[in-house]
C-alpha cells in the first residue's frame, strides 16, 4: 500500500506538472538536459567517484531578469535510480549567463517501497548557441543529495556532486 | 489537441521510465560483528579480521538488485578468510560498467588470486568480463544463471562452478541444462564435500543443485516477480551456497 501511495503521489505531481505545461503562456520554454554527476564527497569522505547520469525536463518561465523552472529529473545515484521534481530560480547575467538555485524532492525507486530523497543545488548555465526559437548550452552545478531512509540499508546515504550538463531550450 | 498529444506522449514516457527504473530493496543491513565491512561508492568490501587474505572474490549483483542484498550471503564467504568485493553499478545494472572488476583488481594489488561471480544478470556480466580477460581470474562462479553463446567459455582453461536452484523460475533447471555447452564440460555433485575428492585432467564446470531453493534467495531482497516459491529458508539456501563457493575456491587448484 505504501508503494502504491508513493508512486501515486509522484505521478500526481507529474500530471500537475504536465497539465501546467500544457497551458500556453507567454515567455515559456521547455528545457531538456542530460547531466553527468561527478561525485565529490560521500558521507564525511572526500573522494572522486562516478555519481551517475541524469535526464531532466523542465518548464522555464521567463520574467524580466529572472527565470523560474519546474520539472522532473530521472537519474542514477548511490541508492539506485531516483525520480525527483525540481523547483528553481535563476538570475540572468547578460545575454548568455544564468546563475541560480534549485531544490529537488522525490523518491528513490524500489519495488517494495520507495524512499524519500531531497536535493539542493546551485547552478550556473551558459548559452553556447542562441537561435530564434532554440538555445543550447552547458551547465555546471554543485548539488547535495540525501536519502535519509537508505541509511538502514547501506552506509552511503548522502553525497555532494558536481553535475555537468548539456541542455536544449526551445 | 496539441497539448493533449504532448500530455499523452510525456505521460507514456514517464510511466515507461518508471517501470524500468525500480530496483529490489535489500533487507535492512545487519552485518555480523565478525566481519570488517568497508563501503565506498564503487563497492562493498567484506573481510575477516582474523586473516590477511590473498584470495579475492568479485561479486556482480543481479539486474536491478541493490548490492547490499548480497551482504548476508557473502559475509559467510568472507568469514572463511576470502576477501569479498560486492561491486556497485549505476542503476544496479552490472552490464553498464563491465570495466569495474578490472579497476577493482588494480586497486587491490595485495590479492594474488581473483575469482569472479555473479547472480542472474550479474552472472552474464561476469561471463562477459571473463571472456574478454580470461587470464585475470582463476575461476567463475554462477549463481542462478546459465552461460550465453555470446560469451562462449567452453574453451576456457579454468574451472567454473554453477549453483542453481530447483524452484528458480527465472533461470530454470532446463535452461541450465540446455546451455551447458557454452561452459567447460560439466560434473554434477550431490554435496559440496564431493569436491574434496574430485580429480580431473581438464577444466570443468561443477554443477550443484540447491533442492527447494529459488532465484531471489540467492540474495536477500524478498520475492521476485516470475520466480518460483522456495521450500527451504533463505538462511539454509545461503548456507548451502556459501559452503559450496568456499569448497570450490579452496579445492580449485587441486582438481
Amino acid at each position: 500500500m505504501k508503494v502504491f501511495n508513493s508512486r501515486l503521489l509522484i505521478l500526481a505531481g507529474l500530471t500537475i506538472f504536465l497539465l501546467f505545461g500544457a497551458v500556453k503562456l507567454n515567455a515559456q520554454h521547455i528545457q531538456i538536459s542530460a547531466n553527468y554527476a561527478q561525485g565529490l564527497r560521500y558521507n564525511n569522505n572526500w573522494d572522486l567517484f562516478n555519481g551517475g547520469a541524469e535526464l531532466s525536463a523542465d518548464y522555464i518561465f521567463d520574467s524580466n531578469d529572472l527565470l523560474f523552472n519546474s520539472g522532473f529529473d530521472l537519474r542514477t545515484i548511490q541508492w539506485g535510480n531516483q525520480l525527483s521534481i525540481s523547483l528553481g530560480i535563476a538570475k540572468k547575467n547578460g545575454d548568455r549567463f544564468e546563475l541560480g538555485a534549485e531544490i529537488q524532492n522525490g523518491l528513490a525507486l524500489f519495488y517494495q517501497r520507495s524512499l524519500y530523497v531531497l536535493g539542493v543545488s546551485i547552478k550556473g548555465s551558459y548559452s553556447l548557441l542562441k537561435m530564434e526559437k532554440m538555445n543550447m548550452g552547458i551547465s555546471l552545478e554543485a548539488r547535495y543529495s540525501n536519502c535519509p531512509a537508505y541509511k538502514a540499508y547501506g552506509q552511503i546515504y548522502h553525497v555532494v556532486e558536481i553535475p555537468i550538463g548539456l541542455y536544449i531550450r526551445f | 489537441m496539441e497539448a493533449l498529444k504532448r500530455i499523452v506522449f510525456y505521460s507514456s514516457l514517464i510511466i515507461m521510465l518508471l517501470s524500468y527504473s525500480c530496483s529490489y530493496l535489500p533487507s535492512e543491513n545487519d552485518v555480523s560483528e565478525n566481519i570488517i565491512y568497508v563501503e565506498t561508492p564503487e563497492y562493498i568490501m567484506l573481510t575477516s579480521p582474523d586473516t590477511s587474505s590473498t584470495t579475492g572474490l568479485i561479486f556482480l549483483p543481479g539486474g536491478f538488485v541493490d548490492a547490499h542484498a548480497y551482504v548476508s550471503l557473502m559475509e559467510k564467504v568472507a568469514q572463511e578468510g576470502i576477501c569479498v568485493i560486492i561491486a556497485k553499478f549505476p542503476a544496479n545494472l552490472a552490464l553498464l560498467e563491465l570495466s569495474k572488476p578490472l579497476s577493482i583488481i588494480e586497486e587491490l594489488p595485495d590479492i594474488d588470486d581473483w575469482y569472479i561471480s555473479g547472480h542472474s544478470l550479474g552472472g552474464i556480466a561476469a561471463q562477459s568480463v571473463v571472456s574478454n580477460h580470461p587470464d585475470e581470474f582463476n575461476g567463475l562462479i554462477f549463481l542462478g544463471v546459465y552461460p550465453t553463446e555470446s560469451y562462449d567459455l567452453s574453451d576456457w582453461n579454468k574451472n567454473m562452478l554453477s549453483i542453481y536452484a530447483e524452484n528458480d523460475m527465472l533461470s530454470t533447471v532446463e535452461e541450465i541444462e540446455d546451455n551447458k555447452q557454452f561452459a567447460p564440460p560439466g560434473i554434477y555433485i550431490d554435496q559440496p564435500d564431493d569436491m574434496d575428492t574430485l580429480q580431473v585432467d581438464h577444466p570443468v564446470t561443477i554443477y550443484y543443485l540447491i533442492q527447494g531453493g529459488n532465484h531471489a534467495q540467492f540474495g536477500d531482497y524478498g520475492s521476485q516477480e516470475g520466480d518460483g516459491i522456495a521450500t527451504i529458508s533463505k538462511d539454509l539456501q545461503h548456507d548451502q551456497v556459501s559452503s559450496t563457493i568456499i569448497k570450490f575456491m579452496r579445492n580449485n587448484e587441486s582438481f
